[in-house]
């Protein structure tokens, strides 16, 4: 913790220490932390058990050397072995994604204030039109809350109870998943352009959606970008435990070695998922770069 | 020709920014807007094109009376006033061109204008300003790549291209430094000499309002306390716009210019 800048009495408790204020947020802080353990069951011991320490020396013992046959690889067909879930997955994440986006870009701009009801645009509203705006956007929220709060595994098993095992029913589930984690930032991002500017286009006599599409959009667009492509970064993450409830990709791999205690199967799935991440975030932040 | 007639602007906090202003422009004057800090100066010149939305009174341009338009007539009386604004107001991550055309956006189908597919005149128009405003060059620039001075005249460039019967300019030159401020003021007035158009210029420093403007109107806490050519600014009107026994040197410290006309405009944001 930094005290010399961190609070506006901090200046002149600089020389004696923690200011009284700086103590109470310490201390609030250590109690959550402890509550919080209690809850989560930390239990350290365990860790350091004669059993567990058993457990993992087997695990790294038959994890070691990876599983590198043929078959395991390639598998016996197109659609089969481990490349093949891995390119899967990356093309969840893609497709997912995209989806994700197409229905972002539309709930995000309900979802955004100054889009709806509030703000330059809005100052020679009539009280009718600001309620209807201000009802859409407390239903598109809700709308984005919801999609975002229901996790993207839970969305694969429903998608996957819906229209069966595959990597469609992952796409959708991510898609469906980040349309509320995507909507949400773009809503913030609308939210926080200058109203200023909006105004000006405002004023030259054009309609609030041109105002909207060409002084508050291009505004955010790079901003948008980069987090998406961020975004996109984290659906390959996801992407790869989908495969635990059947939606396709390379999780598939990760739980059936699991539950077979194939160890060594494991270590090249597991190795095969962080070569993906790796290489999708060089990918992602050369992107950013680029865009920034 | 713009009339305004017994205008008045009370904000939700209960502020008395405009008491009953009126006065007419017409032809291709300048006209300047000086006072104090918090006089309604601002508040003034966005209650033309309703930026800022009137409390009472009439604002008419020629023979439409501004106030009490619906939103689609307001919509279509705005592309007859162009507006300069003291922070420039540009969307700075698009070009100057891209900029300049936004002024015509008022004139384009919503398909069209969603594609920024704007007709050939009008880009040709924008090349024909740019010139005019010595902007050539820098026209594929991001707006955020500008200078002060040359964003200003970005942003009269988007004004000037919506063919405007009248300009308004909000502080146009309190962002600048004086030599840039006095490029910005003589260019605005050949445009109105060229174009044929009145500005109304709302402006703290008062020697660019005597030097550039043909007629001044003095604002002092909501009302007209002056209305004549800069040549009767004699110090006992000056002593009447700026009352209250400072000097005019303190009135005019640029910080105490601007915070009080940024508060009009953040009291009329709230929700």
């Amino acid at each position: 913790m930094s005290e010399k800048y961190s609070g506006p009495d901090a200046a002149q408790h600089a020389a004696t220490g923690l200011s009284k204020r700086q103590l109470t947020t310490l201390l609030g802080g250590c109690v959550i932390l402890a509550a919080a353990a209690w809850i989560a069951e930390v239990d350290p011991m365990a860790l350091l058990a004669a059993g567990a320490r058993e457990q993992m020396a087997a695990f790294v013992a038959e994890g070691i050397p990876p599983e590198t046959s043929r078959e395991y690889l390639l598998g016996r067909s197109l659609r089969d072995g481990l490349l093949w879930a891995v390119v899967e997955t990356l093309a969840i994440s893609v497709v997912g994604t995209t989806l994700a986006v197409a229905l972002a870009v539309p709930l995000g701009l309900t979802s955004a204030a100054t889009v709806t009801h509030r703000g330059p645009l809005y100052r020679n509203a009539s009280a009718g039109r600001i309620t209807v705006g201000r009802g859409l956007y407390h239903a598109s929220r809700t709308v984005l809350s919801f999609l975002r709060s229901v996790p993207g595994i839970v969305w694969g098993f429903l998608f996957v109870t819906a229209i069966g095992l595959g990597p469609f029913a992952g796409v959708l589930a991510l898609a469906v998943h980040n349309a509320g984690v995507l909507g949400k930032l773009y809503a913030d991002f609308l939210e926080d352009t200058d109203p200023m500017t909006t105004e000006a286009v405002a004023g030259s006599g054009a309609t609030r959606l041109q105002a909207v599409c060409h002084g508050m959009v291009p505004q955010v667009t790079p901003t948008i970008a980069s987090y998406t492509l961020y975004r996109w970064e984290c659906t390959i993450r996801s992407a790869a435990i989908l495969g635990f409830v059947g939606a396709g990709g390379v999780g598939y791999y990760l739980v059936i070695t699991i539950q077979r205690l194939q160890y060594g199967k494991l270590s090249t799935a597991i190795l095969a998922v962080f070569a993906l991440v790796v290489t999708s975030d060089w990918l992602g932040s050369r992107l950013r770069t680029r865009l920034g | 020709m713009l009339t305004v007639d017994n205008l008045e602007k009370t904000y939700d906090s209960g502020d008395k920014a405009l008491k009953g202003v009126s006065f007419e422009v017409s032809g291709n004057e300048i006209v300047a807007i000086i006072g104090p800090s918090g006089a309604g100066k601002s508040t003034l010149v966005r209650s033309i094109n309703r930026l800022t939305e009137p409390t009472a009174g009439r604002v008419s341009l020629d023979d439409t009376e501004v106030t009490g338009l619906d939103k689609s007539a307001l919509r279509d009386v705005r592309r007859d006033m162009g507006m300069i604004f003291q922070e420039f107001n540009l969307v700075e991550r698009l070009t100057v061109m891209e900029n300049i055309l936004s002024g015509r956006l008022g004139y384009l189908s919503t398909w069209n204008a969603f594609r920024r597919n704007f007709p050939p005149e009008d880009i040709k128009r924008a090349r024909e300003i740019l010139s005019r405003v010595n902007l050539e060059g820098v026209e594929n620039n991001r707006a955020d790549e500008l200078s002060g001075g040359q964003r200003q005249r970005v942003g009269i460039a988007r004004a000037v291209i919506q063919r405007p019967k009248i300009l308004l300019a909000d502080e146009p030159t309190s962002a600048l430094d004086p030599d840039t401020s006095r490029e910005v003021m003589s260019l605005l007035t050949d445009i109105a000499h060229e174009d044929d158009i009145p500005i109304i210029i709302n402006i703290h420093e008062v020697d660019l309002a005597v030097d550039y403007a043909d007629r001044i109107i003095g604002l002092s806490d909501g009302e007209i306390v002056f209305n004549g050519p800069p040549d009767d600014l004699d110090q006992a009107a000056r002593d009447e716009i700026y009352r209250g026994g400072e000097s005019i040197a303190d009135r005019e410290a640029p910080s105490a210019g601007s915070s009080t006309d940024s508060d009009d405009v953040i009291a009329e944001r709230g929700d």
